[in-house]
């Protein structure tokens, strides 16, 4: 009895056998994803404390660089612009892929195919893509203006890529149109995890779609929003292909959002110890703004 | 518990050959390294450019005549993006041996300061076979007064109109703002663009907004002080963001100038036969000559403004693209040192400029002899007028940083999109001054 006892406390301790064998296997993952993630971010840090241009030795200038981004206008445009790509993933991308999502359930046939099809533009190259709107969007021969213009409306052609109003918009459609097909796939499975025998007992008591919908199925798939929100929110952090080849983020920094904008300071500018400060701060938004989700979304998990 | 020791000595194994891998690699590494030196050569004559069909098959056949000697690795980025790449190579500490790259300060200057390039003239001092002066250029090529590079490739801009357009709407080619203010009125009334002008990026629109500026009293001067004052509110810099906005109010550029900006896409109308005049540059005459119809072009000249004070038509802007550069860690290695100046010299040799001007139309710094038959009409016109035309280089000379012109550049797409004339000369003076 006492040696199953010291056996048992020997597999529970700081460093039982258990937790060894446990560590074992978590140690590789462990290294790679500091030595990969962890340690750029420091780096990043670093770098974003200095001058450093790339070729000349860089020299500490403190905080510099951060108190410098809030008076760069270019910074202000592209995290206004960041934040308008978020609101639209969560006022339309994300309404119409739970739309979608919730068709999809509702039928019974072809939901695969379906699915495929919406699901196509997210493994299309975003290069590929960005061309295809940047031939719709062509001022002069673009089909939009072409079709305005012969169905008498040409007095409604627009300027879609130069114009500094509308230029921001045209940039985040293809980007929202783009990952809709993700969040329904997301969306499907959450809805398909949601036991039959709930909205059957509910049809059984009298509810309406819309009561079903919002009473049941929405709470039910809290969580299942909370991914696809913090995916949507971490995503728009990194947009960086579209307003590259539509724009190159242009006019001036009108359609560019932080990742470019982090990217032109640091490699086309030159200017590393600014674009890194950029980096941090982008690490940071996306953490609050990923917490600040958690906080409103997270709660207690639905259970039936 | 047997089972488990088994799993923790297995894993404790792996976890031992993963940290220890690299260094057996590197171990390895050092066995098999070959005893030939290897060149990194950066270029952007592959791909789309008008100068592959010559200088690929070209560079392919002399990596293999010297490959018993010395492993020449070339690195190809079309376009500006291999400024960034090469940048970021400089920044690693990693610079290509020898590279064809952009000249002038704002793109060579750290470089220079810091000693990533070599002086050139050491270089030349070694050749036997390369001569100083049958180059010209030079002065693109100097930071403080050293040489950095060897011109490669030079550049003058053009104007051209499609006679057979004019023709077709009974018009005279403009030499005025006035006169082209009323052809472009005829041409937008049937759906032509009148001047295929955009700006993405600044290209090509800061290269036609420094032909512009060179009309108006001391438009050159104050650009060329501009190095010294850092100021950019100037009267011809005005004066000239002013035409870009009469050229949008007269409605001669494309509606979206975002969109037809970049070199393909500002030539893509013209070729098509859907705009009737563009600015351009000799880069793109291969493509002008094989996609579009030579023998309907005319070089024209860029219109003269009521307020100018020197005829556009009598200068023309250019200067130096593409110069030789060599790394001076290379040059500094014994190892790789003959192989870089045999390289240059193959680079620089007459031959080369000859095929490359013969057959791709491109603009030689160098006084060679070279046979023009090869050549169109078109092309030929184009040649003989630059050449009678003061060349003088753009805005792009004298910024102090790669910043400051990216920053300029993305100034001039706003510009070109409506931005007004205040805010787009007060944004670039405070950068560059920051």
């Amino acid at each position: 009895m006492r040696r199953l006892r010291r056996i048992l406390a020997a597999r529970r301790g700081l460093f039982g056998e258990r937790r060894m064998v446990a560590l074992a296997f978590l140690v590789p993952a462990l290294f790679l994803y500091s030595v990969f993630f962890v340690a750029p971010i420091i780096a990043s840090g670093g770098i974003g404390l200095t001058d450093w241009r790339g070729i000349r030795s860089p020299e500490f200038i403190g905080a510099e660089n951060f108190v410098q981004l809030f008076l760069d206008s270019g910074y202000v445009t592209s995290v206004w612009n960041t934040v308008v790509l978020i609101l639209y993933g969560l006022l339309i991308q994300i309404p119409i892929a739970l739309f979608l999502a919730y068709l999809l359930w509702q039928i019974s046939k072809g939901v695969r195919v379906y699915r495929a099809i919406l699901f196509f533009p997210v493994v299309v190259a975003p290069v590929a893509i960005a061309t295809m709107f940047s031939v719709f969007y062509h001022g002069e021969f673009g089909p939009i203006n072409q079709f305005l213009s012969s169905v008498g409306l040409g007095a409604y052609r627009q300027r879609w890529l130069s114009d500094f109003d509308l230029v921001l918009h045209s940039v985040i459609i293809p980007e929202i149109w783009r990952f809709i097909g993700l969040h329904v796939v997301i969306l499907l499975a959450g809805l398909q995890g949601i036991p039959d025998e709930l909205v059957e007992s509910a049809v059984v008591d009298g509810a309406g779609r819309l009561r079903i919908f919002l009473r049941i199925i929405l709470p039910m798939l809290k969580h299942i929003l909370l991914i696809s929100m913090i995916l949507m929110i971490t995503g728009s952090f990194k947009s960086f292909e579209f307003p590259l080849i539509l724009t190159d983020g242009g006019p001036g920094t009108a359609s560019s959002f932080l990742a470019l904008y982090m990217f032109r300071r640091a490699f086309v500018y030159q200017q590393y110890g600014y674009g890194s400060a950029i980096t941090i701060t982008i690490l940071l938004y996306a953490l609050v703004l990923t917490l600040v989700a958690r906080k409103l979304l997270g709660g207690e998990r639905a259970s039936y | 518990m047997r089972i488990s020791r088994v799993l923790l000595c297995l894993f404790v194994v792996v976890l031992l050959g993963i940290v220890t891998a690299p260094i057996g690699l590197a171990a390895g590494e050092e066995e098999v390294e070959p005893e030939k030196p290897v060149l990194r050569f950066s270029h952007g004559y592959a791909g789309a450019s008008a100068k592959a069909p010559v200088f690929e098959p070209a560079l392919t056949e002399y990596i293999t005549e010297v490959s018993d000697e010395v492993i020449i690795e070339p690195e190809y980025v079309s376009g500006t993006d291999r400024i960034e790449q090469v940048m970021i190579d400089v920044a690693a500490g990693d610079p290509p041996d020898v590279m064809l790259f952009w000249a002038s300060e704002a793109n060579i200057g750290d470089m220079a300061r810091e000693g990533v390039l070599m002086d050139i003239d050491e270089l030349i001092a070694e050749s036997d076979v390369i001569n100083r002066d049958d180059f010209t250029g030079w002065p693109t090529t100097n930071i403080d007064g050293t040489y950095y590079g060897i011109p490669y490739e030079a550049f003058s801009g053009f104007m051209l109109a499609n006679r057979r357009l004019f023709d077709e709407h009974d018009l005279e080619i403009p030499e005025t703002m006035e006169e082209f203010e009323e052809v472009s009125a005829v041409f937008r009334e049937n759906d032509i663009i009148p001047f295929s002008m955009g700006s993405s990026a600044g290209d090509p629109g800061h290269l036609f907004f420094s032909q512009l500026v060179y009309q108006f009293e001391n438009g050159f001067e104050d650009t060329e002080a501009m190095y010294d004052t850092r100021d950019f509110d100037y009267y011809a810099n005005r004066r000239a963001a002013e035409t870009v906005h009469e050229f949008i109010e007269m409605n001669a550029f494309p509606d979206d100038t975002v969109s037809v900006g970049g070199w393909d896409e500002q030539l893509a109308p013209f070729t098509e036969g859907r705009a009737a005049m563009i600015f351009t540059f000799p880069w793109i005459t291969g493509t002008l000559v094989s996609d579009g119809d030579p023998e309907d072009y005319e070089v024209m000249r860029v219109p003269k403004h009521p307020d100018a004070v020197r005829d556009p038509g009598e200068y023309t802007v250019g200067g130096i693209s593409q110069q030789v550069c060599v790394s001076r860690e290379a040059w500094e290695n014994e190892s790789k040192r003959e192989h870089i100046l045999e390289f240059v010299e193959w680079l620089v040799a007459d031959e080369m400029f000859a095929a490359l001007a013969e057959d791709t139309g491109m603009e030689i710094p160098k006084d060679v002899d070279w046979d023009m038959e090869g050549l169109t009409d078109l092309e030929r016109e184009i040649i003989e007028v630059t050449s009678e035309q003061e060349l003088l280089p753009m805005h792009e000379e004298y910024f102090h940083e790669p910043a400051h012109f990216d920053y300029y550049k993305s100034a001039i797409d706003e510009l070109y999109a409506g931005r007004d004339v205040d805010a787009f000369i007060a944004d670039v003076d405070e950068f560059i001054n920051e």
